[in-house]
């Protein structure tokens, strides 16, 4: 089996440190962006892009604005008007540099398919990625549903393409745990399902049904429903939980043990020395112990045909990220491993409270390229 | 199994994890939805709500489960059970008559849709993926049957030649099981890897089940042990296969007209709201289709009787995993319904008292009436007494109404005596009931009816009630029971939790519910006018056929809230939240019926019968999605 990491050493800044890199990426001549988002009611839409125009340079600045899901008739009105508010807000920033606006609608999914997150993984044509030098995604307003299959494609079709491609693959997220808890989803869909993009239909073959099954479900607040219906779905043999920390709140994972306690103790019977730990804000940390894990499972396992994981990204957008870089990682060639991505789908969301919440931080991550 | 507390809430098939405590708890009365004349030689089609038990009628038939139950059948817990399987053909004295393959239609066979293929191409994708897994399922149950492991007796398994079977789409045959295994497992991984967009390649496909035909020829057998008397494939969660996937399924397993037994459970969500609301179009020489919940609605003692023995079966292992308390004798018994014992003395006494006494100030306004009242007995428990004083208070408004209409204002004493009418005293105990606050939603078959005809309903609120008489048992009452009035507090509480459930559960859930809500206010309102006119009282609406046909056809649909009515009507159907009854006659004309879901008739006090509803106007229908219900005209005071 590979022992290497893909991202070692890896590029991860936060905060002053994101703009830091953006006046370092935008030196040397005309260096032009494409900057994927979602229109969506989150107010950190626009934080990311923001920060790429404030850091000047030359180039053209470009969005593909990623529109996703019917006008919902049962919505609520408070999130239309956010979204309004966004959608405006982000012509705002465009029209002064003549930044060109790319809309791009994804079909709403019908009920128990999938065709939405099939869907966004085509959402950038190869000629239109071979213009630009820098390919940003910003997950804040995109939904994990949609952003992890996005980047997996995109992270596909970079290692795919012949000659290897000129452009470079960025992820950025406007982080703020304490916004992201206040955001809780309006209903769930009946079931689990596995995200395109990753290795979900090998999980399930037949051919492989006694192959013991690991879960690692990287856990943050409010997934009391979602937990038992990604279990059905993956019906996991061993569960190990990955909780965060070390955390803003000290008391991060031990909260988190406490509110999960029926559901992993009495319900999913978790052993406690499977739970696994990483730091909230470094979702390459979240990779590393997800793929350590991993390995040493499937050496453990060897004498019963090794193992095939599945991944939850259950947790913040940040730490989700590393559930992405984990999957992406077992796709290599001498891995021997399936990794699979459950996902448990909103069918809405809504705001616990509105009060003003810290101001996020940004975090950037270069996924792939050289510059 | 570990031991459970409460059984109840084991609820799905998959939450029992050993075969003889699900066999143990399998209740036999749901085989009695299936026909043996036809169960081997004709396409099943099993369709439910979620929760109808489908999953487990199909687990019931895998080898595993069998043959515990054959291995049991001596015993006294499993005899009925084993009769009734026997009775089916499934099982002898001497062992398994079937070889039962079950694949769930979830798992991989969606996703064949989403990757964006011409229909043909999809469909023959589809067929190979099918193909592969019913191989693969049918050797491994093979083997089971036989008592042999998998893999390792694999080579012990015969792959006859035929030659008319396409070599193209079919194992090399001759072969041993291991090469028909490993041909299997290539064609799953290639379409698998198309799905996961590893490579794999879109040119292999099947135009027809050929594991179908190869078991039906007999080509598959283990060397020494004579061929299976049948097969029998079962196909569960159909309805997670896209529509167009479904159909093709469909077509296949009808047009091989298959010696080898299939079977398909779905849910009616997937259906159409044509076929969830067709009077019984699909059924014929092609294929049987069973409607769990229709079929339970025409059996109803049946249902009730099912339920009684699943109830029963549990309380039993619930008394065996009990580590304190007294043990719980019934669970049925423990459900007290009786409203005469010496604790509803006084509050009936009250009843009677305030009944009687608005009916004589009524009488001395309208003496004319004095002789009916005169004419009502004296004897009778106080609550018999009060039944039947509300009864003749019904029997006056309807005069009332009557003489008002007609201008005949003669008083035939002869009609006093319609207070004892089944429908008035069931209507007057309805009145009664929602009048002094008195418990009217208590008692085994009452909890059998809010099931509605599905299995995980019942059990859910059996469950919750079946907490009560776990704490009744744990402060050691030697009989532990739930009083009336408690039992339907907790059914209270259920009613409000399912609907708590269906945004969760339904596309567009908060229209569902909104519309529910404006079918029960239009029913109670109409239930509960003083002459009581459609006794006991209403729970459904109907429209008429025709305007059914507009919701059917999206192109005929003239506006956007037609269309999104049809998708909430749909939606309630296929969560069994509504039930339809098509081509009633009502007036003249031919209607279709929509009955609330029992346990929705708690929260407005509606009785639980069938046969009672009015006809609105489709537009109205719509107006009560979009706006809730507008009572068109203030509440009738009563007398």
């Amino acid at each position: 089996m590979n022992e290497s990491l893909r991202w070692d050493p890896y590029v991860l800044r936060r905060g002053e440190g994101v703009d830091a890199l953006w006046r370092d990426l935008m030196t040397g001549g005309a260096r032009d962006v494409l900057y994927v988002l979602g229109l969506g009611f989150d107010p950190r839409m626009c934080d990311g892009f923001e920060r790429v125009l404030a850091a000047g340079g030359e180039g053209r600045r470009d969005v593909v604005q990623i529109s996703y899901g019917a006008p919902d008739a049962d919505a609520r009105a408070e999130l239309l008007v956010r979204r309004a508010d966004n959608d405006a807000h982000l012509g705002g920033l465009l029209a002064p540099i003549g930044g060109r606006r790319f809309e791009r609608q994804i079909p709403a999914p019908q009920v128990g398919r999938r065709t939405d997150a099939r869907a966004i993984m085509n959402v950038l044509s190869a000629d239109l990625l071979c213009d630009y030098h820098h390919v940003v995604v910003d997950v804040s307003a995109l939904p994990r549903g949609l952003y992890l299959p996005l980047l997996a494609g995109l992270l596909d079709r970079h290692d795919r393409a012949q000659p290897p491609p000129t452009w470079n693959l960025h992820a950025v997220v406007s982080h703020a745990p304490a916004l992201d808890a206040r955001i809780v989803a309006d209903g769930l869909a009946e079931s689990a399902h596995w995200l395109p993009g990753f290795h979900g239909a090998r999980f399930e073959e037949d051919a492989t049904e006694d192959v013991p099954r690991v879960w690692i479900p990287v856990l943050g607040r409010n997934q009391h429903e979602q937990l038992p219906l990604a279990s059905v779905l993956v019906r996991p043999d061993e569960i190990c939980p990955l909780l965060p920390s070390p955390a803003v709140n000290p008391r991060e994972a031990d909260d988190l043990l406490v509110d999960y306690r029926e559901v992993l103790f009495d319900q999913m019977r978790v052993e406690p020395r499977n739970i696994l730990y990483a730091s909230e804000s470094n979702p390459f940390e979240v990779y590393r112990q997800i793929v350590r894990s991993v390995r040493q499972y499937h050496k453990a396992l060897r004498p019963l045909e090794g193992c095939k994981v599945a991944l939850s990204a259950m947790s913040s957008k940040l730490s989700s990220l590393g559930v992405l870089l984990a999957a992406q990682q077992f796709k290599g060639a001498g891995e021997g491993v399936a990794v699979g991505v459950a996902h448990v789908e909103p069918l809405g969301y809504r705001i616990l409270d509105d009060r003003p919440a810290p101001p996020p931080t940004l975090f950037h991550l270069w996924l792939a390229g050289d510059s | 199994m570990t031991a459970v507390r409460n059984p109840f809430r084991l609820q799905r098939a998959e939450s029992i994890d050993s075969d003889t405590d699900f066999v143990r708890l399998f209740g036999p009365g749901v085989l009695a939805l299936l026909d043996p004349e036809t169960l081997w030689t004709q396409p099943h089609f099993i369709r439910s709500a979620p929760g109808g038990g489908k999953t487990t009628l199909l687990k019931l038939f895998t080898p595993s489960v069998l043959q515990t139950l054959f291995a049991q059948h001596a015993a006294a817990d499993y005899r009925d059970l084993f009769t009734r399987v026997k009775e089916l053909g499934a099982l002898d004295d001497q062992g398994l008559r079937v070889v039962g393959v079950m694949l769930p239609c979830g798992k991989t066979f969606p996703e064949i849709a989403d990757l964006g293929l011409p229909e043909a191409r999809a469909t023959r994708l589809l067929l190979a993926l099918l193909d592969a897994r019913m191989l693969l399922g049918a050797l491994r149950s093979l083997l089971a049957v036989h008592r042999l492991r998998y893999p390792e007796d694999l080579p012990r398994v015969q792959l006859a030649a035929a030659s008319d079977i396409d070599p193209r789409t079919s194992p090399p045959l001759p072969c041993d099981g291991e090469a028909a295994r490993r041909w299997a497992e290539a064609r799953e991984r290639a379409v698998c890897d198309l799905i996961d967009g590893i490579g794999g390649h879109d040119a292999l496909g099947h135009d027809e089940l050929l594991t179908l035909r190869l078991l039906d020829r007999s080509l598959v057998s283990v060397a020494g042990h004579p061929p299976p008397a049948r097969w029998l494939v079962m196909l569960d969660d159909a309805h997670k296969l896209t529509g167009l996937q479904r159909e093709a399924l469909r077509a296949r397993v009808i047009e091989q007209r298959s010696r080898t037994s299939v079977w398909v459970a779905e849910r009616t969500e997937a259906l159409s709201l044509d076929e969830k609301t067709a009077p019984g179009a699909l059924e014929g020489r092609d294929a049987i289709v069973v409607n769990v919940e229709a079929a339970w609605r025409d059996h109803r003692w049946r249902f009730e009787q099912t339920m009684t023995n699943i109830a029963e079966l549990r309380t039993r292992m619930a008394n065996e995993a009990a580590t304190a308390g007294s043990p719980v004798p019934s669970f049925t018994t423990s459900l007290a319904c009786s409203l005469d014992g010496p604790e509803w003395t006084e509050p009936m006494e009250q009843c009677l008292r305030i009944v009687r006494e608005r009916v004589e100030r009524f009488v001395s306004r309208q003496p004319a009436y004095a002789p009916w009242a005169a004419n009502l007995s004296a004897t009778g428990t106080p609550r018999e007494q009060a039944l039947a004083w509300r009864g003749l208070e019904i029997v006056i408004a309807r005069h009332q109404r009557k003489r008002q209409s007609t201008f005949d204002f003669a008083v035939a004493t002869d009609q006093a005596d319609r207070h004892d009418d089944s429908d008035v005293k069931a209507a007057a105990e309805l009145f009664l009931a929602k009048e002094f606050d008195l418990p009217y939603y208590a008692g085994a078959p009452v909890v059998a009816a809010l099931g509605s005809g599905n299995v995980e309903q019942y059990l859910r609120i059996a469950g919750d009630l079946f907490e009560e008489v776990l704490a009744a048992a744990l402060l050691r009452r030697r009989a532990p029971s739930i009083e009336p009035r408690r039992q339907e507090k907790v059914l209270a509480a259920a009613c409000e939790a399912r609907l708590a459930d269906v945004p969760r559960r339904a596309a567009d859930g908060r229209a569902v519910v909104a519309f529910l809500e404006a079918v029960g206010q239009f029913c109670e309102e109409v239930t509960y006018q003083p002459n009581a006119p459609y006794a006991p009282g209403v729970n459904g609406v109907a429209i008429s056929m025709q305007e059914r046909e507009l919701l059917l056809d999206p192109a005929r649909m003239p506006t956007a809230q037609h269309r999104r009515f049809a998708q909430v009507l749909s939606a309630a159907l296929a969560q069994n939240l509504l039930r339809a009854e098509v081509d009633k006659p009502s007036k003249g004309q031919r209607v279709i019926v929509f009955y609330l879901n029992r346990l929705l008739c708690v929260r407005h006090h509606l009785p639980l019968h069938y046969g009672g509803f009015r006809e609105r106007p489709l537009r109205t229908l719509i107006e009560w999605m979009e706006r809730g219900y507008a009572s068109p005209r203030a509440r009738e005071l009563p007398l």
